[in-house]
């Protein structure tokens, strides 16, 4: 028992070690190109950002956002006989996003309207290299999971979401 | 007593060591060849090799009390023991991560857009954006809602607070 704990107090020290910060992706790579994924991936956000926005304010807010990662599952246009195998996805995935906390990060908000959650989180790093993390799930194991880094604040980022209009 | 008469004596089994100390000399010395040449010579040969490698038992004791045994410190015991678990943990998790990438293709309607595909999907791109901000946008509304709601029933309060104390 003794010689247990001791080999257990090694392998918990060197975990330890080797142990990585919230790293987004891993989740790209067990997901990416699974039925109901829809997996974007950019090291030049602007490259979108800049046309959705259209108020001064925000397009130079767009400016600071250097990379974005967001990870969504739906089962939305999703054919019957695929449903079931993507659901399975969709099911760890939800549950992987539901879970989520960053720890070390501040928790910007956290609202739940009725199966809706939506929390966000803010980390300022030295020189510039913000992160900024937002999971939402819903019904249908529904969820998403977005990452953005660069030199932002926290208001530039809600101002963002302010200035983008949904056009459907 | 001739060579023969002792050769004779040595098949009868009637020979003493000096005597076949005697034989091994002869023939080891004769050139002349024969069946007991090749015996005694073959005797000479192995007990040769017997005695150069029969090791004195005192210079073993000596040896092996010279034979230094090197103890592995407890400490890099437990920390090999922990490294090859590691080792295992990791290697099972690199090995069923490929196992993963080539399952891929077994998927074909996710969507992955990168760098290098984004000019061909910029819509599906935007409208992804479009709808995760709208979602930060809606709950940022709420929340200021919320609060501004919070902030009436708080100067409600207080005026009527003023309202009982008059």
């Amino acid at each position: 028992m003794k010689l247990f704990y001791k080999i257990f107090f090694f392998v918990f020290i060197a975990s330890s070690a080797f142990a990585q910060p919230f790293s987004i992706t891993s989740l790209i790579d067990q997901y990416s190109g699974k039925d109901g994924f829809i997996i974007l991936n950019l090291n030049d956000a602007g490259i979108v950002l800049r046309d959705l926005v259209k108020n001064k304010s925000a397009q130079e807010a767009t400016k600071s956002v250097k990379k974005i990662t967001l990870i969504r599952f739906t089962t939305e246009n999703l054919k019957e006989d695929k449903k079931i195998e993507a659901i399975k996805n969709g099911k760890n995935f939800y549950s992987q996003v539901k879970n989520f906390r960053a720890s070390d990060y501040e928790e910007l908000m956290s609202l739940t309207r009725g199966s809706n959650h939506l929390r966000a989180y803010f980390k300022k790093n030295e020189k510039g290299d913000n992160e900024f993390i937002m999971t939402i799930t819903d019904e249908d194991y529904n969820s998403l999971i977005m990452y953005l880094n660069g030199t932002f604040t926290k208001e530039e980022i809600l101002e963002i979401a302010k200035s983008i209009k949904l056009e459907l | 007593m001739n060579i023969n008469e002792l050769i004779e004596k040595y098949y009868n089994g009637e020979t003493t060591p000096a005597e076949e100390t005697l034989l091994r000399k002869y023939f080891a010395e004769n050139d002349k060849k024969s069946p007991e040449k090749d015996m005694f010579e073959f005797f000479s040969n192995e007990s040769n090799m017997f005695d150069n490698s029969e090791l004195d038992e005192n210079e073993l004791l000596a040896r092996i009390n010279t034979t230094k045994i090197t103890k592995i410190p407890t400490f890099w015991k437990y920390a090999a023991i922990a490294a090859i678990i590691i080792l295992a943990i990791n290697s099972y998790l690199f090995f069923s991560k490929f196992t993963t990438e080539n399952n891929k293709n077994i998927y074909s309607s996710g969507i992955v857009i990168t760098d290098k595909n984004i000019l061909q999907n910029k819509e599906i791109a935007a409208l992804e954006i479009q709808k995760a901000f709208n979602h930060l946008n809606n709950s940022q509304k709420i929340a200021n809602e919320n609060l501004l709601n919070l902030k009436k029933i708080n100067d409600v309060n207080n005026y009527i607070e003023i309202l009982i104390t008059d």
